[in-house]
């Protein structure tokens, strides 16, 4: 069978629902009518970004970039918060980082739980844009519910890499894509001794690696605690490992999506061929 | 300190790596997944060796201080 691809006016609606979602997680959702899921998405996001915030001591702000035009501030670029981008520019107004007041973020005790709340805020506001994308297609071509939307499997790549193809029976795909981007992980996380997913001592890196999703955040709990005495010979080649794992999850998230697009266009198709 | 089999090694396993989720990205089926990403291995291996032999050898020749 020919690839399906979605018609030009759904298209265009999925491009507005994921423009809206980034403004403002849950804006999309709200739109299409979907009230619980959109006090579901913004309520998360909002939590995890102002919680990250207080917690952190608002030194996320360190490690963003303002610009605008000579001394006027305008923008707030702050990689992953800007994918919350309304609320992530909300909190950079209305905090003042504790290290620019003169404390050493050493001494903010929940500073990485801080910066992991946050950074999966705007992390989740990216997946929740999907999430609201998916809806459109759920909404124009309805199917019974058994059917893994688009939206669905991309979020659950997010919670397990690989889990999105395993939901759309995909098994091999599953272990595969799952199986690359953990070992990848695990194995950059071990050459690193453990130690290298730390925002402070590399911010960069830290944003691909806050992609891997939950099993990388719970790992940058234990990780960013640790620190050590010595260069590693590997440790390059171990940031570089987590941080394109967390790149290619992204690679896995999209896929998921496209693949249970195309089941779902399929099925609608052929619905409607056993009908005529 | 870094060794030269150690680094082979861990390009061998990025260059699989990256060559089943490309192969797994643009293909559908197992057997195309599997073919594609030896291919794709082999000639991501190959050309990092190749530009890192160029830029060993001019090291030791004509950028020798």
């Amino acid at each position: 069978m020919a690839a399906l691809t979605p018609s030009l006016k759904m298209r265009e609606e999925k491009t507005r629902m994921v423009t809206w979602s980034l403004l403002l997680p849950g804006a999309g959702h709200l739109i299409l009518g979907r009230r619980w899921e959109a006090l579901g998405w913004f309520a998360l996001c909002q939590f995890l970004l102002f919680g990250g915030f207080v917690l952190a001591g608002a030194t996320q702000l360190d490690y963003g970039r303002w610009i605008g035009f000579g001394s006027m501030k305008l923008l707030c670029l702050m990689a992953p918060e800007c994918g919350n981008f309304l609320a992530s520019q909300l909190a950079a107004v209305l905090f003042q980082s504790a290290e620019n007041g003169g404390h050493s973020p050493e001494l903010i005790p929940w500073r990485h739980l801080g910066h992991c709340m946050s950074g999966a805020a705007g992390v989740l506001a990216f997946f929740s844009a999907a999430h609201a994308s998916g809806l459109v297609l759920v909404q124009q071509e309805p199917l019974p519910p058994r059917h893994v939307t688009p939206g669905k499997a991309a979020v659950a790549t997010l919670l397990l890499p690989g889990l999105g193809h395993f939901l759309l029976g995909r098994k091999f795909k599953a272990v595969l894509f799952g199986g690359v981007v953990m070992s990848f992980f695990v194995l950059g996380l071990a050459l690193g001794e453990f130690a290298d997913f730390n925002r402070q001592r590399h911010p960069y890196y830290w944003i691909g690696q806050m992609f891997v999703g939950v099993p990388g955040w719970l790992g940058n709990l234990v990780a960013s605690a640790r620190s050590f005495a010595q260069v590693l010979p590997y440790q390059d080649a171990g940031l570089m490992l987590t941080t394109v794992a967390g790149l290619f999850n992204i690679v896995v998230g999209l896929d998921a999506y496209a693949r249970s697009e195309q089941d779902w266009l399929e099925a609608k198709e052929l619905k409607e061929q056993s009908a005529a | 300190m870094t060794t030269f089999p150690i680094q082979l090694l861990l390009l061998l396993v990025f260059s699989a790596g990256l060559a089943l989720v490309v192969s797994a990205y643009r293909e559908e089926s197992s057997e195309k997944i599997i073919r594609g990403s030896l291919r794709r291995g082999v000639m991501f291996a190959l050309a990092v060796l190749v530009i890192g032999g160029i830029a060993a050898a001019f090291g030791w020749t004509i950028l020798l201080p």
